[in-house]
């Protein structure tokens, strides 16, 4: 079976969250005020929020879409 | 805006195109500042009340809009760096967590002010100098809007909705009387966001004044350095035309 619990243990703590929050930061701040896609930049936005405060949802979600339904 | 010959013209029938967000205005005002300095100077009439509004409307929109961000997120951001919610999965903050969160509070704040200090330079002429009065205009309002509706919020929230006798009334009529539990730790949440809302308006209202003082600092200085290097260019002609005359 696919053991997806290297990835929850990589996105949920360390450095990989910081520095991923922190490019969707910049691109929440390049798509919404440079680029005005406002639309982008709210998603990004969104997408920040949910890596800083929902880590655990995040990561859960994510390892158990990479594992097919499976963790 | 045409050349023709040498000299620009401004066609626009109605008036100024209405900038839709801060980039067309500050694009407008670059053009301005463009045809400004290369030639005379353009009546602030060219501007219309129509254009005047547009570029107030601006300001107003862009402020207000980041303004709303920051006042949902700097709580959460300050019960960040009181240990109360995690952040990244853990409560054990490092240094760069702290700074991230406030940052990430006062992103959209702080990037708008930024872009907005970036038109100081063009603070010459009179429609460029009627244009940016107008979009400052609109940023000062919108700030003090954003900062009134702070005021609001985070003291209604303080006084009345997360007061502890209404807060815990709210409580248990809203939890099943069997799980005592679950009304405990909703009730302990909202004392927790409770502390954290009175220095959220401080830091909203620093937001404000800052995005009001870095801008209007910034047309200060920069304007006063564009008209000297002006005036150092246009010494410069005249002497170059002298010395070809003699």
């Amino acid at each position: 079976m696919f053991d997806s619990m290297w990835l929850y243990k990589l996105l949920s703590n360390g450095l990989w969250p910081r520095v991923l929050a922190s490019m969707f930061l910049s691109a929440a701040l390049w798509w919404g005020i440079y680029r005005r896609r406002f639309v982008v930049g709210v998603i990004f936005f969104i997408l920040t929020f949910m890596l800083t405060y929902c880590t655990n949802f995040v990561t859960g979600m994510v390892t158990w879409l990479v594992a097919g339904g499976e963790v | 805006m045409t050349s023709k010959g040498g000299d620009v013209v401004l066609t626009s029938p109605g008036g100024v195109e209405k900038p839709k967000g801060l980039l067309d205005a500050l694009a407008e005002i670059q053009q301005y500042y463009v045809v400004e300095r290369s030639s005379q100077s353009v009546s602030e009439d060219f501007l219309t009340l129509k254009g005047k509004l547009a570029f107030f409307e601006v300001g107003f929109k862009s402020t207000f809009l980041t303004g709303l961000l920051s006042v949902l997120l700097t709580p959460l951001a300050l019960g960040v760096l009181n240990s109360y919610i995690p952040v990244f999965g853990t409560t054990e903050l490092t240094s760069f967590d702290k700074v991230f969160t406030m940052v990430f509070a006062f992103s959209f704040t702080i990037g708008y002010t930024f872009f907005v200090a970036s038109i100081s330079r063009y603070y010459i002429g009179t429609l460029t100098t009627a244009s940016i009065r107008n979009l400052f205009g609109g940023l000062v309002t919108g700030s003090l809007c954003k900062v009134v509706f702070a005021f609001l919020i985070y003291y209604t929230a303080y006084h009345f909705l997360l007061d502890p006798y209404h807060f815990g009334a709210f409580c248990q009529a809203l939890m099943p009387s069997d799980r005592p539990d679950l009304a405990q730790r909703l009730y302990a949440a909202g004392i927790m966001f409770r502390s954290v809302m009175l220095p959220s308006f401080w830091w909203v209202f620093a937001g404000g004044v800052a995005m009001i003082v870095i801008p209007g600092l910034s047309i200060l200085i920069r304007s006063r350095k564009t008209r000297r290097a002006l005036k150092t260019e246009e010494t410069k002609g005249l002497r170059q035309s002298e010395t070809a005359s003699v």
